[in-house]
């Protein structure tokens, strides 16, 4: 079903819980992945998760489809993780560089982190970006995603987005290098 | 003598050089951004995550629906709470006003609309009737004092309640 029929199903049906069960279905994993990415811990990943899909079902029947439901659903996704490092940071009065740090050591000592030597340095330079960047990243590298889609989730301009990976490219680079 | 520099093909030439040896050891340089086996996922969920996690989203998803009708009630609450309040001060204060005014007699109190019960038990309606036909304020406060306070109608809605045909109402009023 695509994405449009979803949306119409859940706000002309008499049963939008099913058509939230397969929205939910079809975008879970990739959503999860997504925040993962951001916020490495499994456990924070699942209540993030857990969130985006809250927020989305209160959402959705304000959905005008003026954006595609995909990048919607990133968008809740992204903002939310953003949200969950800056409440964590508040929360433990940690400056950013802490918790970079607390990000780095729990790769450390991940059970569900299946990277070898040169997989975990990469991650852990990633995680010495601005938190911006590493989203900018992180929807290049490694979900390949069109400028165009990371444009609509991310609210800004194709040129910016594509000077921020390319400065995140370089500043990788060269913590690898190291 | 002006002279002039003319695009001849001495000048087509390239005039640059790189070092030696530099494109026999040439490679490309180890990039991240190239390098594919660096973009393999390598996070992993818990075995079975993924099995359970639509009935988990699904559940968190009635269970804040279920808390967001509640906290739809939290703003009232409080102005419910505040109207409960204050009808409970206005309660107060007409008790303690009823209980510091001045006692109404008996006759003010209970007698002026509507005939009480415990009179109907000492007085019977024929006694009534004469009494109110002889139009004698005597008789009448003689059968109780109570009875002289009331107006007519509270005695004619009594005896009408009493099953006194209206006849003998009429006849006496």
């Amino acid at each position: 079903m695509t994405d449009k029929e979803l949306i119409q199903l859940f706000l002309e049906s008499d049963n939008p819980d099913y058509a939230f069960n397969l929205i939910v279905n079809k975008y879970r994993e990739r959503l999860y992945w997504h925040i993962r990415k951001m916020i490495i811990s499994h456990d924070d990943t699942d209540d993030v998760l857990q969130n985006t899909f809250i927020k989305a079902w209160h959402a959705l029947p304000e959905f005008r489809g003026e954006s595609q439901l995909f990048t919607w659903l990133y968008r809740i996704a992204t903002n939310e993780s953003l949200t969950f490092l800056k409440k964590k940071r508040t929360k433990f009065f940690l400056p950013l560089v802490d918790v970079e740090r607390q990000l780095s050591n729990s790769i450390e000592g991940d059970p569900h982190f299946n990277g070898d030597a040169i997989q975990k340095k990469l991650q852990k330079a990633i995680l010495k970006l601005p938190e911006k960047q590493r989203v900018v990243f992180n929807m290049r590298y490694f979900d390949e995603m069109k400028y165009e889609d990371m444009s609509a989730i991310l609210d800004t301009s194709v040129g910016a987005l594509k000077a921020s990976y390319h400065h995140a490219v370089q500043k990788i680079e060269k913590f690898m290098e190291e | 003598m002006e002279h002039r520099v003319t695009l001849n093909g001495e000048l087509q030439h390239n005039p640059f050089v790189v070092p030696e040896n530099y494109f026999g050891t040439f490679s490309i340089r180890k990039s991240v951004v190239l390098n594919s086996a660096l973009k393999q996922n390598v996070f992993a969920a818990p075995k079975g995550y993924f099995d359970t996690l639509q009935a988990h989203i699904v559940e968190a998803v009635a269970n804040a629906k279920r808390s967001s009708s509640v906290l739809r009630w939290q703003p009232l609450r409080a102005q419910l709470a505040f109207a409960a309040s204050f009808a409970l001060l206005i309660a107060l204060g007409y008790g303690v006003f009823s209980f510091l005014r001045p006692a109404a007699t008996a006759t003010e109190k209970n007698y002026a609309g509507s005939f009480p019960s415990y009179l109907s038990q000492i007085i019977d309606e024929p006694v009534l009737i004469h009494a109110v036909a002889n139009d004698s304020e005597h008789a009448i406060t003689r059968l109780h004092p109570a009875v002289a306070a009331m107006d007519n109608d509270a005695i004619i809605r009594y005896l009408a309640d009493a099953d006194v045909s209206l006849n003998d109402i009429a006849a006496t009023y």
